[in-house]
């Protein structure tokens, strides 16, 4: 049997990871630890952290996907990215680092309520669900483009594995490792992109002999396709990149598993400043991702979208591609096991032990903790084999999120914000965006005509408005405390 | 039949990397300047109100 040099390279990779990951472990001595890294992140690993968060699956295959379709007005994405990353870093991140807290949702009981808190946890565990399908599915077009099996159920094998390996591994062998998959990503992509456009495309014979983007303009015009809309930055049109600025504008500073690395910097200097850097980091990531998703439209090389970068990945050079398989597939493996365990520890801590059982000891939580992955995984690898957009639904998540955002924003920066209009915009942008994406019960968008970030940062910031408005102050209002922090 | 191109995407691309790098450099020179506890010293404006209303803050 001839097995590709990728697959191997693949293999051992994950091992090494795994491997690094045990090595960590054994510095892990507290809750803190694990959460926040004890505080004491150093400028570099902050924001390397924060980008390689950013160059998981989304940014990467999700990125190649679109430029296969609709060309190099993906560039937008970082570019949103990379404003919503100076956004969160200038205006935020010294108030969440201040006050030392965990989560967002924590954030917002120390600005508003009880409710709104719950209502943010609730929104969280909805958004890292879905989260959960789309990168499985990311994982799955990986895995299929690399083995030649069906996407669907590589989507679904992928899941189900995931799964297995986080309630066997635990959170911790693969929390640790993100500066090890930045550096393979950060090598392995640039690499391929170098290698795609001077030594494959001059290949192709519609190139014409030339390499860079005139041997790719001249392959694609001999595909019958548009070369200047395609290579133009204005492809996508403008709904799409006011889309993608208000997901990445307001989706960052609420993004949980993003910003997380930010709370646990040394001090609040270094919070500010990392993710400003890591904007830096992320900026020219979907040039290279969605030229090589170009490059497979160009050569032909499959008729699946989603299966575009892996598909470049498997066809150049095998060391080069193989080193961006297998740092994409640890991207996505620390992505999964992130907001699996996210959602999983939200569910036990929050809506079991902090409101429900408020006596539940320690060790029935970790049990209740692995229902809840074993529910959300196994779920959630049902759910990859509808195959969603990657990146068409990710920008739900992110839309849905942009609630909690503007309920942080409106209380930090409006004396009159309320938290009843923090609860409500978030109802509302949960059951509204919903809707909205799922055409329950009509089809709005046909009638609309909006990015659904856009959608949902209306409703949301007009509820929030409004209810603001409306609703009188009263010494009662955020008075209650949760049981396990009512000191 | 292109024999050389630099496609609008690059060179937009290109731009904004420069914003972002002047944004940081600038950004970094302004946060150092600021005295260690500054960050004291910036309020929230709902704890403020909360403060002011004599709302119970919840203590992290």
């Amino acid at each position: 049997m001839n097995i590709p040099i990728q697959i191997i390279i693949l293999i051992v990779y994950f091992t090494l990871i795994i491997f690094l990951g045990i090595l960590a472990m054994k510095k892990v001595k507290g809750s803190e630890d694990l959460l926040v890294a004890g505080r004491n992140l150093g400028m570099m690993y902050v924001s390397v952290s924060i980008a390689a968060e950013y160059m998981g699956g989304l940014g990467t295959i999700g990125t190649a996907e679109v430029a296969f379709n609709q060309g190099m007005g993906v560039i937008w994405y970082h570019i949103a990215s990379a404003c919503g990353l100076i956004f969160f870093g200038l205006g935020f991140a010294h108030y969440y680092r201040k006050y030392n807290v965990i989560t967002v949702p924590e954030y917002l009981y120390f600005l508003y309520d009880i409710k709104t808190w719950k209502a943010a946890s609730v929104l969280n565990v909805f958004a890292y669900w879905i989260f959960t399908i789309i990168q499985m599915t990311a994982m799955g077009s990986l895995v299929a483009s690399v083995t030649g099996f069906d996407l669907r159920w590589s989507a679904f094998i992928c899941g189900i594995g995931m799964t297995i390996y986080l309630l066997a591994a635990g959170m911790w062998s693969v929390a640790f490792t993100s500066v090890a998959f930045m550096i393979t990503i950060g090598t392995g992509i640039p690499l391929a992109f170098w290698w795609v456009m001077n030594r494959e495309i001059p290949l192709l014979v519609s190139s014409g002999g030339f390499s860079g983007f005139a041997g790719l303009a001249n392959a694609l015009t001999a595909a019958g396709l548009n070369a200047e809309h395609l290579l133009s930055p204005y492809s996508l049109g403008a709904m799409a990149i006011i889309g993608y600025f208000l997901g990445g504008v307001l989706g960052i500073p609420a993004a949980q598993a993003t910003i997380n690395f930010s709370f646990g910097a040394r001090n609040w200097k270094v919070a500010r400043l990392a993710p400003v850097l890591a904007a830096i980091l992320v900026l020219p990531l979907s040039i290279w991702t969605g030229s090589m998703g170009l490059f497979a439209r160009a050569a032909d090389l499959t008729a699946n979208p989603k299966l575009a970068l892996g598909a470049t990945l498997m066809h150049i050079n095998p060391i080069i591609g193989g080193i961006g398989v297998a740092g994409i597939f640890a991207a996505l493996v620390s992505t999964v096991a992130g907001i699996l365990f996210g959602a999983a520890s939200i569910m036990s801590k929050d809506v079991w032990q902090r409101w429900l059982h408020p006596g539940t000891d320690d060790k029935y939580l970790a049990k209740w903790t692995r229902l809840w992955i074993l529910i959300i995984g196994v779920s959630s690898a049902f759910g990859a084999m509808s195959l969603p957009k990657i990146l068409h639904q990710a920008y739900f998540v992110y839309s849905i999120r942009s609630a909690l955002m503007i309920a942080v924003a409106f209380g930090l920066w409006w004396k009159a914000a309320h938290p009843n209009a923090a609860y409500w915009s978030m109802v509302v942008a949960l059951v509204g965006g919903t809707m909205y994406q799922f055409n329950i019960p009509i089809n709005f968008q046909s009638f609309f005509h909006l990015h659904i970030a856009v959608w949902c940062g209306l409703l949301s910031f007009i509820t929030f408005i409004i209810i603001s408005l409306f609703s009188k102050w009263t010494s009662q209002t955020a008075s209650e405390l949760p049981p396990a922090a009512s000191k | 039949m292109y024999t050389y191109l630099f496609p609008a995407f690059l060179k937009l691309d290109l731009i904004i990397w420069g914003i972002l790098i002047a944004v940081f450099v600038l950004s970094t020179w302004y946060i150092n300047r600021l005295p260690v506890d500054a960050i004291v010293k910036s309020k929230a404006q709902a704890i403020e109100n909360k403060k002011r209303l004599g709302i119970k803050i919840y203590k992290i």
